[in-house]
């Protein structure tokens, strides 16, 4: 399994599309801090815990993007070709696709961690500004929801057609760009852009960081909806076209 | 031969593919999206509406499906698995060379039945304003090179990656670009959404035109650079990209093609003539102190030429000088253009022009000889450049249909010398132009002109200073009324709002606005006696007005059927020009205030009594709506701001954004807190009659002392405040 893991994690990481998204990841990333995030969020600090979530907001959108682009890969033709290759071998379904998933977050969480590390050396330089901890939990409720949600509907669209998968991007695009800014906005870019306009002004001068609840039930609308989709792709086996 | 025959064949294949007929579907749809959700054109110029808009949204919607398809035709073969037979039927190459012409002639011919097809709506829509040529012209500038670059881009990215996504990625990536905040100031970055801001009905004007052919012309060459790159790039022989591109450098041409037209693109980025390369900020110290008149001039005049066609202006400056200036001489003209010689006494004079651009302008440095009562002569000429500052209001420019320029966008401003008996010789003046124009001068009609029998007339006439403050021309009628209080008027606008200003009243508003100020501040003393006060109509693609003594000016959209029509539009175009002429009573040319404590304006004052005009004329509701209710919401942003709760970060901002933010913060104190202030003083005196008679008092006691600027501490004391009673919290 391990083996198995490693390899598809190597296959991912050394593809040029992944290092191509990654650098396009990290270029995006640090446009949005010195072009958006250096203003502040609604009217709150740069480095403040909202204007921290509205950056992860605007960039989880390419995030999850390369992260369908790398999934298509998995349900392409000439992934297909070998499919009964891979079929015929120990390995059973449910753990090829866990597997796989496992590689994409991995893959995901890479990007994650540089954009991070982008944002963590802004504020530093920038602004002086280093403690990053109290950002951690909220960026965590921002991405892992994300990342299982689109991942599952990633599985069910390429089972179905893997250009589906395509068919998803500008959908994942418009959803992240378009300026939704309720609490089931599944990025957060636009929910953290508009939500501390409507809190009471505190003591500094800003809103404080307040997890609103149905924000939380959002989450977590999100997050079991991606875990029960990719349960199901793990639990239904395709049928294998032999030619 | 060969190429052709490839053409032919692709051609023919191509059009007789669903995906192309769908995609060609598409984009003579895409130009509804300019009706409806993609209105790039802020103004409400029916051409805008109906040609801008419209050509605007296919031209950017269309690209991106034709990329779409270039990707998508790029990998038919190897998607198909015939990608080797092909390779070896025709020479790879020369074959994707022919595959991409073809596309391209497609895209052209979408282009030509998009024109016919939506040309009957513009026709329509627009009636007596609809013009032909300026029609075509969108989809000639705008959308067929849009979308050529566009597939080039496409195209190239996928023959160099070799992959749909990473080519798309790419293609996104740049798309991106085109309407990121870069490009937000960088207009010339804006390669799929080619910058067109404003439209005017009533004088047309081909600027952004022009503009978008130069950058077409750029993003073409750019585009074709990268797209013969990738032709280098070709893969052959089934070699990867590093193979395939070491036999393409075999053909000489090819590199040296991509190169050359990736350099001209950037070359014609750099020497780009239609915006200044200066500060985003007018720089008005640098305007205020560059005049030292020392020295004397006497017999200066101006002889100017203008190409409507190709809107240039060629000019010379002539004048006597009793003593020269020892040492460095200099005089200021337009960053556009060129001195072409400068002569003293018939001898040529050595000058050098330092490209330092202030406020869209270039210093020339010369010296003259000690031995003085000789003639300078300077000629010039050029395409006028519009400040940096200015943009994307359009500020400067030569057409067919209008003209617009000010003093160092016609004749050099000569730093350290003033002409010799000012008011009583005058300035010789003389300016040739198309014979459909209204000239004038400051406002002022220009008359006495000869004609010259090939479309043009020459104007001459004598100015009593050397300063020119602005010239306009178009075809403009006037009318001469008075108002109830015995004001006199003289309202120039376009020919085409004939019917308008009669339809709506305009006169009668005009006579209400001003007999509303002069019962409740008095007659305005920038009225000069015996003159009528001036109202003057200026182009939509200026986007803004002004008022200076005896003069108020607005832009079109102000009386514009569509601003008139629209019970919705408040606080904008119309009452724009009650704010230009609510500034003969508060401003330079009315009340002058100490603006030096950065709240206390002018501005503030007109925008107060802009707000008590309108809430008479609208009602309470209207005004709340439009006006307080606004104030309040832009003030609490700005005591919201980061930066301006915690100004010590300030220097942590790019330059950029911190005169962004400056500029915002000057903006919201004049027009938004001022008037705030000016609304709680009134609560606090005792209402609207009692502000009123404060105005009035001080209006009248400035005209009587003379001219002073008005403090706010002068203010506060007729009105019996503290500055801590006007705070706002």
């Amino acid at each position: 399994m391990i083996k198995v893991f490693g390899y598809e994690l190597k296959r991912l990481l050394t593809s040029g599309l992944f290092i191509a998204m990654l650098a396009v990841n990290a270029v995006f990333a640090w446009y949005i801090l010195t072009t958006d995030i250096i203003v502040g969020i609604a009217y709150t600090a740069p480095f403040s815990v909202w204007s921290s979530c509205a950056y992860i907001g605007k960039t989880l959108p390419l995030s999850i993007i390369t992260v369908l682009l790398l999934q298509a890969g998995y349900y392409g033709k000439r992934q297909k070709r070998v499919e009964i290759l891979i079929m015929s071998s120990p390995i059973t379904h449910a753990q090829i696709v866990l597997i796989r998933t496992a590689a994409l977050g991995v893959c995901f969480l890479i990007i994650c961690l540089i954009q991070g590390i982008l944002g963590a050396v802004f504020f530093s330089v920038f602004f002086g500004y280093n403690e990053f901890a109290v950002f951690v939990i909220p960026a965590i409720l921002e991405i892992i929801p994300c990342f299982a949600f689109t991942t599952g509907l990633g599985h069910i669209a390429g089972r179905f057609h893997f250009g589906l998968i395509y068919a998803l991007l500008p959908v994942v695009f418009i959803a992240g760009y378009v300026g939704i800014t309720g609490a089931f906005d599944l990025f957060g870019g636009g929910f953290f852009s508009a939500y501390p306009l409507t809190l009471p002004v505190g003591a500094s001068g800003e809103p404080d960081f307040t997890v609103n609840p149905l924000w939380l039930t959002a989450r977590l609308f999100y997050l079991l909806a991606g875990i029960g989709i990719i349960a199901v792709n793990v639990g239904v086996s395709p049928r294998i076209k032999r030619a | 031969m060969r190429f052709f025959s490839l053409y032919r064949v692709e051609l023919r294949r191509l059009l007789l593919t669903k995906q192309i007929w769908l995609i060609s579907a598409l984009c003579i749809c895409s130009p509804l999206l300019g009706y409806t959700v993609y209105k790039p054109i802020i103004m409400e110029a029916m051409s805008g509406l109906y040609i801008g808009n419209p050509v605007l949204a296919g031209t950017t919607a269309g690209a991106v499906l034709w990329a779409v398809i270039a990707i998508v035709e790029g990998d038919r073969q190897r998607r198909s698995g015939t990608d080797i037979l092909a390779d070896s039927a025709a020479p790879p190459t020369m074959h994707s060379a022919a595959k991409t012409t073809a596309l391209m002639t497609v895209s052209t011919m979408v282009t030509a039945l998009c024109s016919l097809i939506y040309l009957p709506c513009a026709a329509v829509k627009l009636g007596y304003l609809f013009n032909a040529g300026f029609y075509f012209a969108h989809f000639l500038v705008y959308m067929l090179p849009t979308w050529w670059i566009s597939i080039l881009f496409a195209d190239g990215f996928y023959r160099i990656t070799r992959r749909v996504e990473l080519s798309a990625v790419l293609y996104a990536a740049l798309a991106y670009i085109s309407f990121s905040r870069f490009a937000e100031r960088n207009w010339f970055l804006q390669w799929l959404n080619p910058l067109a801001y404003s439209y005017s009905d009533g004088f047309p004007d081909i600027w952004f035109l022009r503009m978008g052919a130069y950058t077409r012309l750029m993003w073409l060459c750019i585009s074709a650079g990268v797209w013969v790159f990738s032709l280098i790039c070709t893969r052959k022989y089934q070699k990867g990209l590093i193979g395939s591109f070491a036999h393409g450098m075999k053909k000489v041409y090819l590199p040296i093609s991509a190169v050359a037209l990736a350099v001209t693109g950037t070359v014609l980025w750099n020497v780009q003539p239609f915006v200044g390369h200066g500060g985003e900020e007018f720089d008005l110290e640098s305007e205020y102190n560059f005049w030292d008149a020392r020295k004397d001039i006497t017999n200066l005049s101006y002889y100017i030429e203008l190409n409507p066609l190709l809107g240039t202006l060629s000019g010379r400056l002539e004048c006597f000088v009793p003593v020269p200036e020892k040492g460095e001489n200099v005089f200021r003209l337009n960053a556009g253009y060129k001195i072409k010689s400068m002569t003293f006494g018939g001898e040529p004079v050595s000058f050098l022009t330092v490209k330092e651009d202030i406020n869209g302008q270039y210093d020339t440095y010369f010296e003259l000889p000690e031995k003085g009562g000789q003639k300078l002569v300077i000629e010039y000429g050029g395409f006028a450049t519009v400040a940096q500052c200015y943009m994307p209001a359009i500020f400067k420019s030569v057409g067919e249909n209008y003209i617009f320029l000010e003093h160092t966008d016609m004749v050099p401003m000569l730093k350290n010398y003033g002409h010799y008996g000012y008011g009583s010789r005058g300035v010789s003046f003389e300016i040739t132009l198309p014979d459909g124009l209204t000239p004038f001068i400051a406002h002022e009609p220009l008359t006495g002109y000869t004609e010259n029998g090939d479309g043009t007339r020459t104007y001459r006439t004598t100015l009593s200073t050397e300063y020119i403050y602005n010239f306009i021309a178009g075809n403009y009628v006037t009318d001469n009324f008075s108002s109830d209080e015995g004001i006199d008027f003289r309202f120039v606008y376009g020919d085409i709002y004939r019917s308008v200003v009669e339809e709506y009243g305009v006169r009668q508003s005009i006579c209400d606005i001003f007999d509303y100020c002069t019962k409740h501040y008095g007659k305005p003393n920038s009225i000069v006696n015996g003159k009528p006060f001036t109202l003057f109509q200026i182009s939509d693609i200026q986007k803004r007005g002004y008022a200076i003594e005896g003069v108020s000016t607005w832009f079109e959209e102000s009386i514009s059927p569509n601003t008139l029509n629209d019970p919705n539009k408040g606080a904008t175009a119309t009452e724009i020009f009650i704010h230009e002429m609510i500034h003969q009573w508060w401003g330079g040319v009315g009340m002058w205030c100490d603006e030096s404590d950065g709240v206390w304006s002018a501005e503030g004052l007109t925008v107060y009594s802009t707000y008590r005009f309108v809430k008479e004329k609208y009602g309470e509701l209207y005004a709340k709506q439009y006006y307080t209710d606004d104030w309040k919401k832009c003030v609490e942003e700005q005591d919201r701001n980061f930066y301006n709760r915690h100004p010590e970060y300030l220097e942590k901002l790019p330059d950029s954004y911190r005169e962004q933010l400056s500029a915002t913060n000057e903006g919201v104190n004049k027009y938004k807190r001022m008037p705030l202030m000016i609304l709680k003083a009134e609560e606090l005196v005792g209402g609207e009659e009692k502000m009123d008679e404060i105005l009035s008092r001080m209006y009248s006691h400035y005209k009587e002392v003379g001219q002073y600027p008005v403090t706010y501490k002068e203010f506060l004391d007729y009105c019996g405040l503290t500055e801590e009673d006007l705070r706002l919290d």
